[in-house]
């Protein structure tokens, strides 16, 4: 059993920073990339059902993105897993989370997986769409913001736990096979040990190109994806406000404040 | 080989890498005036990380030296506003660049010297004369000549200025509102005329800020532990010219008042009774962490029936070895964990501790350096980060115990290994290749300082 695990390096923005000059994203010079919070999580769910059944399952991470997402993939490698797919050329260049879930369901079916696990959200863009998005066009089963995962890789369904609004929990049976966004804090992801992050830089990373995966020009990037960033901006600043002054004169403010919230004023 | 060559060696290892956080820790021990710019020139290929150094307290000063003198001036400005950057540094910065907003950035660093505030154009630009105002390394002379140029913010600051004159002062007295008036009242140079009618003033504010005053007379916070206000009464006991003998025997009728007594130094007998049987959980706590406590107190104390009261006691220096062996076996495990973490704690009882299943009372046991070898080698190996972290951090762990944690997975902790003086040079050594940058920069910058005891070669 195959469980493909999607990464992504997401862009964290520097203190400060500029607004491209064509106004459509932040400045790279200002960005730095990482991966992607909730992915640690998704992977380390992978992880512990590969270990827990060493010869039925394996974890496979996979990206789309250019050669620095290879990063993203080697520190997955680094706690675990033998080899990790990219998939990237350059006709993918402003493709919007329906064409990425459409490589993610591509590489699926090539790798033959019953599981795909995504990370709820990715904390650039905030999209929450790409999982769902593999989901509907691989036609499977799909359970978002997971919190508990019992897999029995025998089975034909896994029991799913997801959390609602108002602290409720929710207890579910998925059929296999399925794809499941992962929510943070469904387990402690480990750090990779020194070993295991030079093991990594060894371990075979498959680089495929869109075509390779049977999707035409016309599918991928711009003229494949349903929505398109017109514009990015930073907004005026709202009410926040700013309490100047002494000590004292700020703490009297501030307890102004707290007195007009509380309807005491 | 000497350690001028192994600094070239490592210089330019860095460089063939394109590290800029190696490279960082380099600079300024660098040999040759070529070096130092092709270590710099890879810092600033890097335009974020050269940010992040030219913004971050740990920077070594040398290259904020070279990041400030950069064409690039969004990074002066961030070298201009960190606190760590050097005065000749800003004395550069000061003389090179005509820019207002450079100024004010400066007029607030705590490193200028007077000289260099004295030439910032505060007379053409408020906002550096208000900047110079908050700035404490300001003499009396320039904030008494930027006083009339100022805004009513500059004066709040100027008001709470160490070095503003008691001209100034009484200025401020005459025409500022009343959280001015009320910093003027908590003021060492206030004069006493001022003190006086703050004193005596209707508002609440003002009498509170004169208790706190360090020049108060006697008389004066005599006058004023009788306050209606508890806020005055507070200040009173807080300021610490009023002697202990001088505190009420009866309960003051707010807790905030015999909270802050319960904090002062040289407690008499009849003051701790009362105050041990304190209705108030906070007083009872504010008074076990009290080194000035007795014996018999903190006995009586111990048996609290507040956990962080008995806490209190377990991290008092002064409660005796017969007390600290039986809050070493108190139910709750912060109780046991503050015995851990004391020093004079006998060994029989930190052994005894190494079986205890709270992490907190680990870590004690982990970071304290009356903790046996044998205890330190097998913590060292403990599932829980923090616990490891715990033993990097106790000042008397081995180099053989160390070593055992070159390899921790948690990049802070191999960071703060790289720290440890008793760490082996050539395991400090294995870590210049680190995969981590944190880790890299660290242990680079230790081995570098090990190679020529701080000094640049």
């Amino acid at each position: 059993m195959k469980i493909l695990v999607a990464i992504k390096l997401v862009a964290a923005l520097d203190e400060d920073f500029e607004i491209r000059e064509d106004g459509c994203d932040a400045d790279p010079d200002y960005l730095d990339y990482q991966l992607n919070e909730w992915d640690d999580y998704s992977w380390e769910v992978a992880l512990q059902l590969a270990e827990k059944f060493p010869d039925k399952i394996e974890a496979i991470p996979v990206t789309v993105g250019p050669e620095r997402a290879e990063a993203g993939l080697r520190k997955c490698l680094a706690k675990g897993g033998e080899r990790g797919i990219r998939v990237w050329d350059e006709s993918l260049e402003g493709s919007d989370p329906m064409v990425i879930g459409h490589l993610l369901a591509a590489v699926a079916k090539r790798e033959q997986a019953t599981m795909v696990l995504a990370g709820t959200l990715a904390s650039d863009h905030a999209y929450a769409q790409t999982g769902m998005c593999a989901a509907a066009e691989l036609g499977w089963a799909h359970i978002a913001v997971v919190s508990r995962l019992d897999l029995d890789p025998e089975a034909s369904e896994a029991n799913v736990r997801r959390e609602l609004e108002g602290g409720i929990e929710e207890e579910l049976a998925i059929q296999l096979p399925a794809v499941m966004t992962i929510q943070l804090g469904i387990n402690e992801p480990r750090y990779a040990s020194l070993r295991g992050i030079k093991q990594a830089k060894a371990k075979p990373l498959e680089t495929l190109t869109p075509s390779e995966l049977g999707l035409s020009p016309q599918e991928v990037g711009e003229a494949g994806s349903l929505s398109q960033v017109r514009r990015m901006y930073i907004p005026e600043k709202g009410q926040a406000e700013l309490i100047e002054g002494t000590p004292a004169e700020q703490a009297t403010r501030l307890a102004e404040i707290i007195k007009e919230l509380r309807g005491d004023a | 080989m000497g350690s001028a060559r192994i600094l070239q060696d490592l210089s330019r290892a860095a460089i063939r890498a394109s590290d800029p956080f190696r490279c960082a820790a380099l600079y300024g021990y660098c040999v040759g005036r070529s070096a130092g710019k092709a270590l710099e020139g890879v810092v600033r290929s890097f335009p974020r990380v050269a940010r992040d150094f030219a913004r971050a307290g740990y920077a070594p000063a040398t290259l904020l030296d070279a990041l400030g003198r950069s064409e690039d001036r969004r990074l002066v400005s961030l070298v201009a506003g960190n606190a760590v950057t050097p005065t000749q540094t800003l004395v550069y910065l000061t003389w090179h660049y005509n820019s207002a907003e450079l100024s004010r950035v400066l007029a607030k660093h705590r490193n200028m010297r007077p000289e260099l505030l004295e030439a910032l154009p505060w007379k053409s630009d408020g906002a550096i004369a208000e900047a110079i105002a908050g700035n404490h390394g300001a003499s009396a002379e320039l904030l008494e000549r930027i006083s009339g140029a100022v805004s009513e913010t500059g004066n709040k600051l100027l008001a709470r200025n160490p070095a503003a004159p008691t001209a100034v002062l009484d200025k401020l007295w005459a025409t500022g509102d009343i959280f001015v008036r009320g910093e003027v009242a908590a003021h060492a140079n206030c004069s006493k005329t001022a003190l006086e009618e703050a004193m005596r003033s209707d508002v609440i504010l003002l009498r509170r800020k004169a208790a706190s005053n360090p020049n108060m007379s006697i008389n004066g916070l005599r006058a004023m532990a009788s306050d209606a206000a508890s806020e005055v009464r507070a200040a009173v006991v807080r300021n610490p010219r009023t002697s202990t003998c001088e505190l009420p025997t009866t309960p003051d009728a707010s807790a905030r008042v015999r909270r802050c007594e319960a904090r002062r130094g040289g407690l008499g007998a009849v003051l701790v009774d009362r105050l041990a049987a304190d209705d108030d959980s906070w007083v009872r706590r504010w008074l076990a962490r009290n080194p000035s406590v007795s014996r018999e107190a903190l006995a009586h104390l111990a048996q609290d029936k507040h956990e962080e009261v008995r806490r209190g006691v377990a991290r008092n220096p002064g409660s005796p070895p017969e007390l600290i062996a039986a809050l070493a076996r108190d139910e709750c495990a912060w109780v046991r964990a503050a015995v851990a973490y004391r020093q004079d704690c006998p060994p029989e009882l930190i052994d005894a501790f190494e079986q205890d299943s709270s992490l907190d009372v680990l870590a004690g046991v982990a970071q304290n350096p009356a903790s046996r070898v044998h205890v330190l080698t097998r913590l060292a190996g403990h599932g829980d980060k923090d616990v490891r972290r715990a033993v990097i951090r106790n000042r008397s762990a081995s180099a053989q115990v160390l070593d055992s944690l070159c390899e921790d997975p948690y990049p802070l902790n191999r960071a703060c290994l790289a720290m440890h003086p008793a760490l082996d040079s050539q395991a400090l050594k294995r870590m210049l290749d680190d995969p981590d940058a944190q880790v890299r920069f660290t242990a680079t910058q230790q081995y570098v300082r090990r190679l020529t005891g701080g000094s640049v070669v």
